[in-house]
């Protein structure tokens, strides 16, 4: 007996029988065609797509299917790369901000632990020399730190530096400030925001609030530790001095 | 498998077991469950190279919850598809005409599934060690295997009962998402929707809840948060079981319900 086909698995199997020429030839002409209608298809175009309305809480709730962490991290995602569309860059100047900021407001309240809106809010999207676009991003992390101040100090206090910098509107530095002052626990706050507030403070002439502060803090005893009244007490030999 | 002298139950079910076993085995399982890994490893590194801050956090959350989503669609297509064929070959009638009560045959498919659930838990968590801490990794994959007993066993009642596999299919999957929403459902339909439609949330709200407390609550097990934030603690796990096995007692018994009543 002449084995001419394979063994596999201890049976003899016969070779693959060959198609009938007229099925290949079909099958021939069926790659053709659909090579041929690929080809006549009209050409993609780049369409730049505006940014969609956000979609009210319930709704992206109940898309979530019970693991809001997971759906708000893609949809994070879906709004960081938005600039990015099939076949173009938009800038950032003509994504519609307020929109934008609803998104990201949303994607906070699916997962208010996270602080990626609020990074890609400061970094990225008040990144931009547009002020008004700038204020509206700034506004959304100070909306978002009076839900959260004690979480939320840490982007409301860059928010006032990029206000200050950025946008040149000392007032709105000094009112962000303000708030983290009187909304977040002393001692919580760590230095570098007093100074910060010191500076404008004293940047813009405003010496006597500049003392007032310092002196209210050192006489209510607000400030215990050595190192944070000799950092205050610094600043006021210097205000002292700036002042005669 | 040879059973020899008087017909030990036990001995039977474990018998049913291994073999449901074997049959998940070589019906290339273990391939899926790889594919759906690198899937997920490969998502996982592309949400890597996406992400500009919180990065680890990320990745663990969206690729936990693709491998979570992938095992339960696995495993229930495993189950359905397996029960459907028995059924479709007379497999069933045949093993139940040996001296052995159904209950035995049902359990014996359950435990079976059940074990094949082991090394998909243990895999999907190990594919989740790089974004989390292996405290959380662990609680994650402990309550994923509750979530597939979940499926497993109600794959075999949805078998059961509609016995043809694409409507079994379907029905677990709406099952399972209806249980991981349920609990927000009940939440959007008490609060301002109620307001706007009282006659609707009026209707709504108590069909809602009732289903809510029909369902276990899957909105509390594998949660996302775990691996993101690291917030799991053991006693998480008191509910997660709890539910698992209340859960599991009342789809067993319907399941049994069913199969006593066919006349095969």
């Amino acid at each position: 007996m002449i084995f001419i086909g394979k063994i596999y698995k201890g049976r003899i199997t016969d070779r693959p029988r060959s198609a009938p020429p007229l099925l290949t030839a079909l099958l021939v002409i069926g790659v053709v065609m659909q090579l041929v209608l690929g080809s006549l298809r009209p050409p993609l175009t780049a369409t730049p797509e505006d940014l969609p309305p956000p979609s009210p809480p319930v709704l992206m709730q109940l898309a979530a299917l019970g693991d809001r962490v997971a759906w708000s991290r893609l949809l994070m995602l879906w709004i960081q790369n938005f600039d990015n569309q099939p076949g173009l860059a938009i800038p950032f100047r003509h994504l519609d901000y307020t929109r934008l900021a609803g998104w990201l407001e949303t994607i906070l309240a699916l997962d208010p632990q996270s602080e990626y809106p609020l990074f890609v809010a400061l970094y990225l999207y008040a990144g931009i020399p547009d002020p008004q676009r700038m204020r509206i991003m700034l506004d959304f992390i100070h909306r978002q730190f009076l839900l959260d101040p004690a979480k939320r100090w840490r982007w409301l206090a860059f928010a006032a530096v990029n206000a200050r910098h950025r946008l040149n509107d000392t007032p709105l530095a000094l009112k962000y400030l303000d708030e983290l002052a009187l909304r977040v626990e002393q001692g919580k706050l760590p230095q570098w925001v007093l100074g910060v507030r010191l500076s404008i403070l004293h940047a813009t002439g405003q010496l006597e609030s500049a003392r007032q502060l310092i002196g209210g803090l050192l006489y209510h005893r607000e400030v215990v530790a050595p190192t944070e009244i000799k950092f205050l007490s610094d600043w006021l030999e210097k205000l002292e001095a700036d002042g005669k | 498998m040879v059973i020899q002298g008087p017909v030990d139950h036990g001995r039977v079910m474990m018998v049913i077991a291994v073999m449901t076993v074997r049959e998940n085995w070589r019906n290339r399982l273990p391939w899926a469950v790889l594919m759906v890994l690198g899937a997920g490893e490969i998502l996982g590194l592309f949400l890597g190279s996406v992400a500009v801050t919180e990065t680890e956090m990320v990745q663990g959350a969206v690729t936990g919850a693709f491998l979570r989503f992938g095992a339960v669609f696995l495993l229930s297509v495993a189950v359905i598809a397996g029960m459907a064929r028995e059924f479709g070959d007379r497999m069933v009638e045949m093993i139940l005409a040996l001296a052995i009560p159904r209950a035995v045959y049902h359990l014996g498919k359950l435990t079976g599934f059940v074990l094949t659930a082991i090394p998909i838990t243990v895999v999907s968590g190990l594919a989740l060690i790089p974004y989390a801490p292996w405290d959380q990794v662990v609680l994650w994959s402990l309550s994923l295997g509750c979530e597939l007993v979940l499926m497993a066993a109600l794959g075999v009642l949805l078998v059961l009962t509609l016995t043809h596999v694409t409507l079994a299919l379907t029905g677990a999957m709406a099952v399972y998402l209806l249980a991981r929403s349920a609990s927000t459902l009940v939440l959007v339909a008490s609060g301002p929707f109620a307001q706007v439609t009282p006659m609707l949330g009026k209707w709504t709200l108590p069909i809602l809840e009732f289903i809510s407390w029909l369902l276990p609550d899957l909105g509390r097990f594998t949660c996302s948060e775990w691996l993101a934030y690291h917030t799991g603690r053991w006693t998480d796990m008191r509910t997660v079981l709890l539910e698992t096995m209340v859960t599991l007692f009342f789809l067993c018994g319907a399941g049994l319900f069913d199969l006593y009543r066919k006349n095969l």
